[in-house]
């Protein structure tokens, strides 16, 4: 009974992970891209992933505020409408936005696909984006996002870093300025070159593939949306220092270093070595900061892919600006030990760990959505093998040469606190 | 959802319930606010979304994965946990078409039906009594003073006019003439041939006793005060035009076209006095 029950359970998986895999991108008729993969979930979730992430704003907090104005009124029906409507068929709406891709999300009940997937494509072909809604319902939220990051010294130091590491595209800011002059007319503007019918992927879990596709082309047929796609400058690494004023929080520096090109596995693998998250709960990793770096202190190591560009960094935080100090001086001895070489099984190890990471990671729905949205947009394979077996390559000798070329390069340094002693970029021996 | 421009933050639609541990997801609510970063702040070993001043994670908010930066706004969300509010201190908000309940101001209307009559009839009869004592007094501030009534009768006490004498007493602003006539001047009177005269009338017609004449003192011509005992026939004479008058008041030569008026009056029995009026 039990072996039998434990065999129907590893046919399901096997079933399902072929499946998974499997998954092609349609061409669908209405020349939006479709995949879908199903698990045999009872609920099902569609994406529609466009790109109009904040490296393809044309002004600043435009990107923030398209996010906030997810489904306002369109032709269709209205905000109320789209909101009680998806009450009662229990379904959840969601919008994210990313330096890359805005995602605007269904989570529904299998049998339900009909009506989300319609409330997803009436708001990229046929959003109204009226003036009451941005001035009563939209700002509102922007500000609130801006007020919530800036109270966030964490985010602060990303955001900042961002700015220094990429100056334009990725470099500009997923939150809108606190005083911001964007109207209606700037929205329009964005949201017509953004959902592009070259832009916009749909993509499904749980759901069948042929319904998928059936339902998109029905509703992305009838769109508007002109052809073409849009392009962002390829981005270029300068890297810098610069100081912010804390308002509150621990103290926090920012160490890091971007990377030109498609992410690497190295890299990858370097984040999860350095990572200071333990595996064990209640005690500490095998990260060479975790233990050296003082009680209270916490150091994470960031690791941004993007397409075609990465940051890497170390986030260090404490209640003390000596803390900080002394973190930090951890942190950047392990990177530049790394940089020496590690022995064979630390690389080992790292990389699986990171390689266990990307693999779990895809199992979460918004983890998917990431992993098969790049491969989308940049035409490749979607599979997720593809992404692993990257990490197969990693071995000591390659490892070394991608993070002692990364170090090479201008750092980017962050702090959030008191400026005037915490750490500059010389004091961490660059 | 009357929501306006200079709201301070909200984050999600009106739809969205609270958490039971009562970090709210309502409009017009800071969800942004910074906890304190002490040990000794409110978070004492609770999990994140318990603080009612961090937005929980399913109402969305900025994570950092693999994926980069990431911000996220949620539009519906089931909240984990929702506990009604049995008890609220804002009052109950009624339709417009809602009308009050009056009930319990109203009352039998069969049990003081006797109190309603007697109050009716009783306020009818005081109200009536209250009209009527109201309209006569009215009607008695129309009728004549004492005075004016004093004024309106003469009496006169004969005993004090001796025979052959006349007096003059004031009725009404106007002279009255009363002579007590002798025996001579009554026969005088009635030996006239009175059915040729101007105005003809016998002298028991114009006087109660024969002995006292009670006329008005005014000439019929044109109203001046006769003389008494003048003229040519013994009676009145009216210095005016010229008018003649008898005995017994009868106009008999001049322009007078009528004899001069008797007013009313009466004898009082036993004291000798006359009321003239
Ligand atoms: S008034 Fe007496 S006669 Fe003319």
């Amino acid at each position: 009974m039990l072996s039998a029950r434990a065999l129907n359970l590893q046919r399901i998986t096997a079933s399902s992970s072929s499946r998974t895999f499997a998954t092609a991108v349609a061409d669908a008729a209405s020349g939006v891209r479709v995949a879908a993969v199903d698990f045999g979930q009872p609920t099902s979730a569609v994406t529609v992933l466009v790109k109009a992430g904040s490296r393809f704003q044309n002004k600043e907090g435009v990107a923030n505020v398209l996010k906030n104005f997810a489904f306002k009124s369109t032709a269709k029906r209205s905000a109320i409408g789209t909101v009680r409507e998806a009450e009662l068929y229990g379904g959840l709406l969601s919008a994210s936005l990313g330096r890359e891709h805005l995602a605007l999300t269904a989570e529904f009940l299998r049998g339900d696909e009909a009506f989300f997937v319609d409330v997803l494509s009436s708001f990229v072909t046929s959003a109204r984006f009226t003036r009451h809604e941005l001035e009563e319902y939209v700002k509102p939220l922007v500000e609130s996002d801006a007020e919530a990051v800036a109270s966030n010294p964490a985010t602060r130091a990303l955001e900042a870093a961002h700015a220094l590491a990429f100056r334009s595209g990725l470099g500009s800011s997923l939150f809108a300025p606190a005083h911001n002059d964007i109207n209606v007319a700037d929205i329009k503007a964005f949201a017509s070159s953004a959902f592009a019918k070259g832009n916009v992927a749909v993509i499904g879990t749980n759901i069948d593939s042929s319904t998928l596709n059936k339902l998109v082309e029905q509703s992305f047929t009838a769109a508007t949306a002109a052809e073409g796609s849009t392009a962002a400058p390829a981005s270029k690494y300068f890297g810098g220092e610069t100081r912010l004023e804390g308002s509150g929080g621990p103290q926090t520096l920012f160490i890091g270093f971007g990377a030109e090109g498609a992410p690497s596995a190295e890299l990858a693998a370097l984040a999860a070595h350095l990572s200071t998250q333990p595996s064990v709960k209640w005690s500490k990793s095998l990260s060479p900061i975790a233990t050296a770096i003082p009680e209270g202190a916490q150091v994470q190591s960031v690791y941004l892919p993007y397409s075609d560009a990465s940051l890497f960094g170390l986030l260090v935080q404490a209640e003390s600006v000596g803390g900080v100090k002394e973190a930090a001086k951890v942190a950047v001895e392990a990177l530049r030990n790394a940089a020496k070489g590690l022995k064979e099984e630390e690389v080992k190890g790292a990389v699986a760990r990171a390689k266990f990471a990307a693999a779990s990671g895809v199992e979460s729905r918004e983890g998917l959505v990431n992993v098969l949205g790049a491969k989308i947009f940049a035409g490749s394979e979607v599979s997720v093998e593809s992404t692993l077996s990257a990490f197969d390559k990693v071995n000591a000798a390659s490892f070394s040469k991608a993070v002692s070329s990364l170090i090479s390069a201008k750092p980017t340094l962050v702090t959030v606190g008191d400026s005037l002693n915490l750490p500059h970029t010389d004091e961490l021996g660059f | 959802m009357a929501t306006f421009a200079t709201k301070r933050a909200t984050t999600l639609a009106p739809t969205v319930r609270t958490l039971a541990s009562g970090a709210p997801i309502a409009p017009r609510l800071n969800l942004a606010a910074r906890g304190q970063a002490s040990e000794h702040d409110h978070d004492h070993g609770h999990s994140e979304s318990s603080r009612s001043d961090i937005r929980p994670r399913w109402a969305g908010g900025v994570t950092f994965s693999a994926a980069g930066l990431v911000s996220k706004t949620v539009t519906t969300v089931h909240s984990p946990a929702f506990q009604p509010r049995l008890i609220h201190t804002s009052v109950a908000n009624k339709d417009a078409p809602q009308v009050p309940d009056y009930s319990k101001y109203r009352t039998d209307p069969g049990s003081n039906r006797a109190l309603s009559y007697f109050m009716v009839g009783s306020l009818g009869v005081l109200s009536a009594s209250a009209a009527k004592s109201s309209i006569s007094e009215f009607l008695q501030t129309m009728a004549a003073s004492a005075d004016v009534l004093a004024l309106a009768k003469v009496e006169v006490d004969l005993s004090t006019i001796p025979e052959g004498k006349n007096v003059i007493i004031k009725w009404r602003g106007k002279p009255v003439f009363i002579r007590h006539r002798t025996q001579s001047e009554v026969d005088e009177a009635r030996a006239v041939d009175w059915k040729s005269l101007r105005d003809p009338q016998s002298d028991e017609d114009r006087v109660q006793k024969p002995e006292w004449l009670v006329m008005l003192g005014v000439c019929t011509h044109l109203g001046c005060v006769p003389i008494g005992e003048a003229g040519d026939f013994g009676g009145w004479f009216c210095p005016c035009h010229g008018s003649h008058y008898d005995i017994s008041g009868r106009a008999r030569k001049g322009p007078a076209p009528l004899n001069l008026e008797v007013p009313a009056y009466e004898f009082t029995d036993g004291d000798g006095k006359v009321i003239i009026g």
